[in-house]
């Protein structure tokens, strides 16, 4: 199993559909450029099959860049055990603790 | 010419046996750190195994013991696997120990091991999830914190698993200054505690199936009556049988403590 990224922007709003298996044998292909005058970023994980920690790292590397320049993260399409992973590693709240620059 | 192609395939193997070696040494002192000396306890057993998914691993498990006869546990899980993940599973290693030492419960342990490795872990992207307990055997009181691992299951008698008391906390190297809150629970006398990571409830067979939460609770509630390393033998060839062997992407990991055997217990 392999991992695909599609990347699109509309506008400001870079779109990143994550499909396949995020883990440590694919996550090298994981490489987002975030482009000037992007303001927001929604990763779309409907087509995520499975994810592992370094595949969160993947995303908290996101987080962190798009923090550091003001661009804010969200999630679309997020299944139920993805759902619970995030939560249960605290993705959420480091995503909202980045997003208000308290942190 | 021909002498050239010789001393380079001959560098070529001794870099690969010299890192072979190298690896291979590596792993023997991970082994021997992850299985050091188990704690001494009263009325109640301890015990914990790891058994990486390449030559070495970043799973980690350790024991304290702490002054007053209790012993602080702590199961973890770095992200990333092989050796990167090997080297950050020694710099927890570390911060627990040093912080161990002078904090007063699981939270601060927790609170002070992120302010010791959080700039080191965020410049690597990297991050670890981290469950800490301290363990009184002499009041059957456990108090825990979390950094973003698995609950620890409970097994209470043949009859009833559940996961313990929900408590959230960041993984350590998530965010700067963070505070990990605290919870207790009471033990009685023939509570299994079985402490984990991912590695057990994503092992797969050859048809891609995992093993699943459901399976681990199973195997735990039937087999609830064994000692805490007969258990741990259990779980692991349970998971042989349902991996056929097949060799799994990620590390396993398990720490089992047995509450009320009778009598003291050294392992």
């Amino acid at each position: 199993m392999s991992l695909v990224m599609k990347e699109e922007i509309n506008g400001s709003i870079l779109n990143v559909q994550v499909i396949g298996l995020m883990d440590y044998s694919t996550v090298d292909n994981f490489m987002v450029e975030i482009p000037d005058n992007i303001t927001k970023i929604v990763i779309d994980f409907s087509g995520l099959d499975f994810i592992d920690s370094t595949g969160i790292g993947s995303i908290l590397s996101i987080i962190h860049a798009a923090a550091d320049r003001g661009i804010v993260v969200t999630f679309e399409g997020l299944n139920k055990e993805t759902d619970e992973l995030f939560e249960l590693v605290g993705v959420y709240i480091i995503k909202e603790a980045l997003l208000q620059g308290g942190q | 010419m021909f002498c050239k192609v010789i001393n380079h395939d001959q560098q070529n193997l001794d870099s690969y046996l010299t890192l072979k070696r190298e690896i291979q040494l590596a792993r023997k002192i991970q082994r021997k750190l992850l299985n050091g000396e188990k704690p001494i306890l009263i009325n109640s057993q301890v015990s914990g195994f790891s058994i990486p998914a390449s030559m070495i691993g970043g799973d980690y498990f350790d024991f304290y013991p702490l002054s007053d006869g209790k012993v602080r546990i702590i199961i973890g899980d770095v992200m990333g696997k092989g050796i990167p993940a090997a080297m950050l599973m020694i710099l927890t290693r570390g911060a627990f120990r040093s912080a161990a030492e002078v904090t007063e419960g699981p939270g601060e342990t927790l609170t002070s091991m992120n302010k010791a490795i959080f700039k080191d872990l965020r410049t690597l992207s990297s991050f670890v999830t981290v469950f800490c307990a301290d363990w009184d055997p002499n009041t059957g009181s456990l108090v825990y914190a979390n950094a973003g691992h698995y609950m620890p299951v409970l097994v209470r008698g043949n009859t009833e698993t559940f996961e313990l008391p929900d408590l959230k906390g960041v993984m350590l190297g998530g965010l700067p200054d963070q505070v990990y809150q605290e919870k207790e629970i009471r033990l009685l006398e023939g509570d299994t505690l079985f402490f984990y990571t991912d590695g057990i409830v994503e092992a797969q067979n050859c048809h891609g199936e995992m093993f699943q939460i459901e399976r681990l609770h199973e195997t735990l509630m039937q087999n609830a009556h064994k000692t805490a390393s007969e258990l741990e033998t259990i779980v692991i060839d349970t998971l042989t049988n349902f991996t056929e062997g097949l060799p799994q992407k990620d590390d396993i990991t398990m720490v089992i403590l047995k509450v009320g055997t009778g009598k003291d217990q050294q392992r």
